[in-house]
């Protein structure tokens, strides 16, 4: 069972999660219109920003970033009373960021890779193992949530430190304004008028702790009424676009069914109890209409929906931690706000939203994120009932063996390498021209590895590399230059590291479970460790496991097909 | 109008390699199925290639949705904005 036993939020609301709840229970919001930035067509954008002075005066290093300086506030607020598990070796630190650094991408370099900020701050409190970092574009959050939860479960950490963050970058505010993903306004989730999402930054810290029983768990006196549990959570691809939603929101309809334990092509029934939902909301037309036809499908419309960003924009990789933290406070005090900007229906079927507050006598809540790569995440968090949950056979052992493999080691021009292998394998795809050379190698893998037509749900994608996409963050830099500025939406798309399982689902007709990790380098046995995870789910039966790095004439690809074995032979 | 460089422009930037300029017919549709097969991304491409090379701004999606239809739809829409 895992305990939620501390948090910290720092937006442009305020620089903990007392000042948000304030925030929102007053009905202010932090979105301001900004022209500090470059935009194509010079329209006008709102963000929401972090003030410097929500930094912690201890923590003003020279050689943190000010993000890394937010991470490290954060845990430091949230961590106040168990400032102790910190440093110490049963603990890990998972990390949730789309894009990091990226704001040092010309000026140095070094500083840009995900783990490297991840490294900074779980080595700033002393922790001892390696982090763990995931990075899925907007689904990181509640991805990061999922992965730090199945980790404890399996036994291998007591607490997971959950740190999602990310910052306004011209980067990024001039790629989503490529995508016309911007509003020019204050964004209205689910609204009739809404016409994009505004970007928001911040910081959020969510602790998880493993208890074994009852007495295991944490006495948190003052925090919640009732103690909270992350119940279950699961991600799902809709093999459909890389950038654009499901019609039918398949993933979104496939991650909350797993989530919710119901068999696919049933609907919930309201013996599920009184609870409310967090959606995405992103408030750009295609994501809440998406969401408003899967949640319809799961027979979850009636259920009072919260959306969010209306308040703080999209915060991106820490939108999924930090209103996953505010749910829980919501559901501790009983009450939900009005969805800020929502004033009439603008979905079909019509989600059950409020513009003004209201009491709720809720027992869980489900949250959930949407993204580019086609990836959806969802969980659930209840409070503690009268009985302590089985926690099943989480920990039993696993026997996993790899049944192909695929590798690529190459130095040269990589781009006409891989061409030659899309050319040599008689492949007819002509989308894997467009990719960047992280899909194209994954795509290959992919090809050799998989059926050309899956159709299936019980393949998961699990890569891993060091670099993320910078390759792609660094042709996209270019296009966005001083004196050259015609921002690329179709290379944008492939800062993204997560597009490649995008990519690879779309081709395969998967809607499994995916996840981008990055890692200095490849922590083999635990990212094995993390597949054993989802065997002993029960929900898959073949992983692709992947890493996957193309940068500077050097492609280094080596593939696995993993299965999971049963007295001796393999399970299909 | 050069047709031919327009649609050379269009190969390289939405990465077309499979196609020559002489395998884009002028009035042919660029979306869709029966078309060049091409997606969102490739639409905001096209708006970018229009303002970097042409100098013409795209910004209303719903008329670019009426531009972007074909090779000569394109051609004609800069000439009549030159």
């Amino acid at each position: 069972m895992i305990q939620i036993v501390a948090d910290n939020i720092i937006s442009g609301l305020g620089r903990d999660t007392g000042e948000n709840l304030r925030a929102l229970r007053e009905g202010r919001i932090s979105l301001k219109e900004n022209a500090g930035f470059r935009v194509p067509g010079d329209g006008k954008v709102f963000l929401s920003v972090m003030d410097d002075s929500f930094i912690e005066p201890s923590v003003h290093e020279e050689d943190m970033t000010r993000l890394e300086m937010f991470m490290v506030s954060s845990v430091k607020r949230a961590c106040g009373r168990i400032s102790h598990l910190l440093g110490d070796s049963s603990t890990i630190f998972v990390f949730s960021t789309a894009k990091g650094n990226v704001r040092y991408l010309a000026e140095d370099e070094r500083k840009v890779p995900l783990w490297h900020s991840a490294k900074v701050v779980s080595g700033y409190f002393g922790n001892p193992n390696d982090p763990v970092t995931v990075s899925t574009a907007c689904t990181s959050g509640v991805t990061a949530i999922v992965v730090a939860k199945r980790l404890l479960e399996a036994g291998l950490y007591k607490t997971a430190v959950v740190v999602g963050a990310d910052e306004i970058t011209e980067f990024v505010v001039s790629g989503f304004s490529s995508l016309m993903a911007l509003s020019d306004e204050l964004c209205r989730p689910f609204d009739i008028m809404r016409h994009g999402l505004n970007l928001g930054e911040a910081a959020g810290c969510l602790v998880l702790r493993r208890a074994d029983s009852k007495e295991d768990m944490l006495n948190q006196d003052g925090y919640f009424k009732t103690p909270q549990l992350v119940a279950s959570g699961a991600m799902a691809s809709d093999a459909f676009h890389i950038s654009g939603p499901s019609k039918t929101g398949e993933g979104l309809y496939r991650a909350v069914m797993k989530t919710l334990s119901l068999p696919y092509g049933t609907k919930a029934e309201t013996c599920l109890g009184e609870a409310f939902i967090n959606p995405h909301g992103t408030a750009t037309l295609y994501n809440d209409q998406m969401e408003s036809v899967a949640f319809s499908r799961i027979g979850l419309d009636d259920l009072p929906m919260i959306p969010l960003k209306g308040y703080f924009g999209h915060t991106l990789g820490a939108s999924g931690v930090i209103e996953t933290i505010l749910c829980c406070h919501f559901l501790d005090e009983g009450w939900i706000p009005g969805a800020a900007g929502y004033l009439e229906p603008g979905c079909f079927p019509s989600p059950n939203i409020s513009s003004e507050p209201q009491a709720v006598s809720a027992s869980w809540f489900l949250k959930t994120n949407s993204g580019f790569g086609g990836s959806n995440a969802a969980i659930k968090v209840e409070k503690l009932g009268d009985s302590f949950p089985e926690n099943g056979s989480r920990s039993g052992k696993i026997d996993i063996r790899t049944i192909k493999s695929f590798n690529l080691e190459y130095t040269g021009d990589v781009k006409e390498y891989l061409a030659s292998l899309y050319r040599d394998s008689g492949l007819s795809y002509p989308k894997f021209h467009k990719m960047d050379l992280l899909c194209k190698a994954g795509v290959l893998a992919a090809d050799s590895l998989l059926e050309v037509t899956e159709g299936n749900s019980d393949t998961a994608l699990v890569f891993v590399n060091s670099v993320s996409s910078l390759a792609a963050d660094r042709e996209y830099l270019s296009s966005i230059a001083e004196d050259d500025f015609f921002p690329s939406p179709s290379v944008f798309v492939y800062t993204l590291p997560n597009i490649v399982t995008g990519e690879i689902s779309i081709r395969h007709k998967l809607f499994g479970e995916c996840v981008f990790f990055v890692e200095e380098e490849l922590n083999r046995e635990r990212a094995l460790d993390y597949v054993r995870c989802l065997f002993r789910e029960g929900s898959v039966s073949r992983v692709l496991f992947c890493w996957d790095e193309s940068l500077d004439g050097r492609c280094s690809l080596r593939a696995d097909l993993i299965g999971m074995e049963k007295n001796g032979k393999l399970r299909v | 109008m050069d047709i031919l460089k327009l649609k050379t422009q269009i190969i390289d930037a939405l990465n077309l390699e499979e196609l020559k300029p002489e395998d884009i017919k002028d009035d042919a549709p660029l979306f869709g199925p029966e078309g060049l097969g091409l997606d969102s991304i490739d639409a905001l491409e096209l708006i970018v290639l229009l303002e970097k090379n042409y100098g013409i701004k795209l910004t209303d999606p719903s008329k670019a949705k009426n531009v972007l239809t074909s090779v000569k739809a394109i051609a004609d829409y800069i000439e009549s904005n030159k």
